[in-house]
């Protein structure tokens, strides 16, 4: 563990903070909809880098491989419900 | 490191846990209810459980909030308290008592690494010395799933597979009666 990953390593999880407040606070919807996108794509990041700094880049990397496509399919599917319901601001 | 990493991990879900029941509106509400499903499922990942995590940001994360989502649609979003007012006292008896029926049953159950319990006697000693040799996979509930079990997994996918194809033509076919 160098002091690359334990910054990283900080740096990461004090976005999840600042994301989860956007999720639950934010005014619109789409707000809302970027700050799980962003947690979302903060834990990919985290866990390829417990991967790396745990040595079990293997696992890890599939399971963000896994959780990329899961991030891409979950915001298209929540998108279109936004865009059936007229998404209105609120 | 990894057990700060937990506890920081810990304290996100918990504050994502109460964030989704004060949020005013329900759709924030299934918003950080995908959040808390993320958290879990980098938690269950750390303990090293890869199939639980990969479930859990599948369902918890992907599924369950388009199914909010879509039941949101179908309703309105924001939550009506009924205007009686012994609710919470019913909420709160119901929770004290199935928090009262979990630990009572948790009494019987065996102690936490226990070699002689039932799950840990019969199976699980061959499944740990012998999943490396003859798999060449080194998580154990991963070689489980997809190697001693591969059939019973294929089924279940094709299950689920079959399912989720009926699920969306039942909903095309009520989308064209309405179009």
């Amino acid at each position: 563990m160098t002091f690359l990953h334990l910054a990283a390593l900080a740096a990461i999880l004090a976005l999840f903070p600042v994301f989860l407040y956007r999720a639950a606070k934010g005014p619109t919807i789409f707000d809302r909809l970027i700050g799980l996108n962003g947690i979302a794509s903060k834990s990919i990041l985290l866990l390829v880098l417990i991967g790396a700094v745990t040595g079990h880049t293997g696992m890890f990397i599939d399971l963000s491989l896994g959780y990329g496509l899961l991030n891409l399919v979950g915001a298209l599917a929540i998108g279109k419900y936004l865009e059936s319901k007229g998404a209105r601001a609120r | 490191m990894i057990e700060i990493l937990n506890i920081v991990l810990l304290v996100l879900i918990l504050a994502s846990a109460v964030a989704a029941v004060t949020v005013p509106d329900l759709v924030s509400a299934a918003f950080v209810l995908g959040a808390f499903s993320f958290f879990c499922a980098i938690l269950w990942a750390l303990l090293g459980a890869a199939d639980v995590s990969f479930t859990e940001a599948v369902v918890g994360a992907g599924v369950s909030t388009l199914f909010f989502f879509l039941a949101l649609a179908q309703t309105q979003a924001s939550a009506k308290n009924p205007s009686f007012s012994y609710r919470p006292l019913l909420a709160a008896f119901l929770c004290a008592a199935g928090a009262g029926l979990f630990c009572l049953m948790s009494a019987g159950l065996p102690m936490f690494g226990d070699p002689n319990s039932p799950p840990n006697s019969y199976l699980s000693g061959d499944y740990l010395r012998n999943t490396l040799k003859q798999t060449l996979t080194p998580n154990a509930v991963t070689a489980i799933i997809v190697d001693y079990r591969a059939f019973d997994t294929l089924i279940e996918t094709a299950v689920i597979f079959s399912a989720a194809v009926a699920c969306l033509l039942i909903m095309r076919m009520n989308h064209d009666k309405t179009a």
